[in-house]
């Protein structure tokens, strides 16, 4: 059992000894083991982000198969689980079309730091017990400062498309995610100011010490999730992409690889969501009987089971009501919920 | 060593984005290259250990820059995304010069009246001191809270300020 719930730890160990091992002998400075266990890290946070979106594709068809009463994809090895993996080495062998008229550079350059913010916003993120990559003192700061600046790249794919359906599209994200910033940031804020730290691991065992925060907190989880589903851009916010209305949104002018990189980064986001909420209201990696990162895995996997729900079960909303709702409906709820927090919290 | 490395090379790149923001004839590409321009500056703060410095950078700045550039959409008319066209203080060469000598003479005194004791961090990271938030927020809440305030209400101002234009605006048209 101890075994199981270090097994992460145990192999980063074991790169480490390892490293060290050929430092020494070759006689090279010390601080290139440190390098090159950044190195593993990053290696294993793309690894782990690859291994999710793949996972959550599929069980995002699966899922809407089952809600919508079809089979959804079931022809691919066992039940059509292996879907994904055919759809992955599709595309990639597609032809990489770009627009003759499009900022090539920037049309490129947003494919490719799609995927840095959620990857860098996962190395805060506890997976287990002594599996974080980065254990910052201002852990969800930092995270939230990272999350910010998903919306930029795909501004930038709207801008360099030179597509009409691209660019309001482009400026419908920024629009949904600075707007839906606030209150999700006030969540976040009633969280530490309950915990009354930064630190991810330091919220997971003041909340071993007491009760998940989500029993502390309901209204900011609620909010904090609604504000996911806005950042992340999923229905029923998906506006930015809109096909009804905007044909493929940001994402018309971008086919093969680059597509499949933003997809990627589609749900990679969805999982930081996903585990920011864990950490911060579910209780983490902390759970009975069984180790610490499935703890992590299963109650991520409830919440993305959540988001692919809601997807699949209302519709669009207008796009002004979705700014009303932001600003006259989440905002003063949270603020109200802030000071209510202050209160009691001076009070205790 | 290492660190000095980061600096230097986080350096550079905010030198090499902040000339892109000044010389890059399109106007979106100069964005761009300012929001890379205070990325790097934000990798600094970081680099230096001031992580909650580094992490406000990048929330008020960087992340606020994309409104600027979808304001700058919705608002210029970009004939070929060149901004001579659109620019009119271009070409207004004594003004331009009269303002960077203040903000250079600014800078520049200030770079000459400070006691530089080497690159930074040089020496070890350990005789930085860590900082405590908790001391941060008494001075913001407690002892500069009049000023805070102030700030707070200014900022309120301008909201109902922004608000009363947008409103004036559209109640003008449904009048015509």
């Amino acid at each position: 059992m101890e075994f199981i719930n270090n097994i992460f730890v145990n192999i980063a160990a074991l790169a480490r000894f390892i490293f060290t091992w050929i430092v020494t002998r070759l006689g090279l400075p010390e601080a290139l083991v440190d390098i090159a266990m950044v190195a593993v890290y990053w290696l294993g946070i793309v690894v782990a982000c690859v291994l999710i979106a793949l996972f959550y594709v599929i069980w995002e068809r699966k899922l809407a198969g089952y809600i919508q009463r079809r089979p959804g994809p079931n022809r691919l090895g066992p039940n059509g689980w292996l879907q994904t993996i055919a759809d992955a080495i599709k595309l990639v062998m597609k032809e990489d079309i770009v627009p003759d008229k499009a900022d090539k550079p920037i049309h490129l350059l947003a494919a490719l730091l799609a995927f840095v913010p959620p990857m860098l916003a996962l190395a805060a993120i506890p997976f287990g017990e002594g599996m974080v990559a980065l254990d910052l003192e201002l852990g969800i700061v930092y995270i939230v400062a990272v999350t910010t600046c998903a919306s930029l790249p795909v501004l930038m794919a709207g801008y360099a498309s030179n597509n009409k359906y691209a660019l309001v599209g482009g400026m419908r994200v920024v629009n949904q995610a600075i707007s839906y910033e606030v209150p999700q940031c006030f969540a976040i804020l009633s969280v530490v100011m309950v915990a009354g730290t930064f630190n991810m691991l330091d919220i997971i065992s003041y909340q071993q010490e007491h009760i998940w925060l989500v029993c502390l907190q309901p209204v900011a989880f609620v909010v904090y999730i609604i504000a996911a589903i806005a950042e992340c851009n999923r229905a029923p916010f998906d506006l930015p992409e809109g096909e009804s209305e905007l044909t493929a949104g940001v994402y018309t002018e971008y086919s093969g690889m680059r597509y499949a990189l933003f997809y990627l980064a589609e749900y990679c986001n969805m999982f930081v969501a996903s585990g920011v909420a864990t950490t911060l209201f579910l209780g983490g990696f902390s759970g009975p009987f069984l180790p610490g990162w499935v703890w992590f895995l299963l109650k991520t996997f409830v919440i993305m089971s959540f988001f692919i729900w809601t997807r699949w079960t209302l519709p669009r909303v207008r796009a002004d009501h979705v700014l009303a709702f932001c600003w006259k409906m989440l905002v003063p709820l949270m603020l109200l919920n802030v000071l209510v927090t202050g209160i009691v919290v001076y009070m205790v | 060593m290492l660190h000095t490395l980061a600096f230097l090379v986080l350096a550079g790149l905010t030198a090499i984005f902040g000339l892109g923001t000044l010389f890059l004839p399109n106007m979106i590409h100069a964005f761009l290259s300012f929001i890379g321009c205070l990325l790097s500056v934000a990798g600094v703060f970081f680099s230096l250990q001031a992580d909650y410095l580094g992490a406000v950078q990048i929330i008020v700045y960087a992340g606020s820059v994309a409104v600027l550039i979808v304001l700058a959409l919705l608002m210029i008319n970009r004939r070929q995304g060149d901004m001579s066209h659109t620019n009119k203080w271009a070409h207004k060469w004594v003004g331009g010069a009269l303002a960077s000598l203040l903000v250079g003479g600014a800078l520049g005194s200030t770079i000459l009246y400070t006691h530089f004791t080497g690159w930074p961090l040089m020496g070890t990271t350990a005789d930085i001191q860590p900082v405590v938030y908790a001391d941060l927020a008494d001075k913001l809440l407690n002892e500069h809270m009049v000023a805070f305030e102030l700030m707070a209400v200014l900022l309120l101002a301008a909201l109902v300020a922004a608000v009363a234009v947008a409103r004036g605006h559209q109640a003008g048209n449904g009048k015509e």
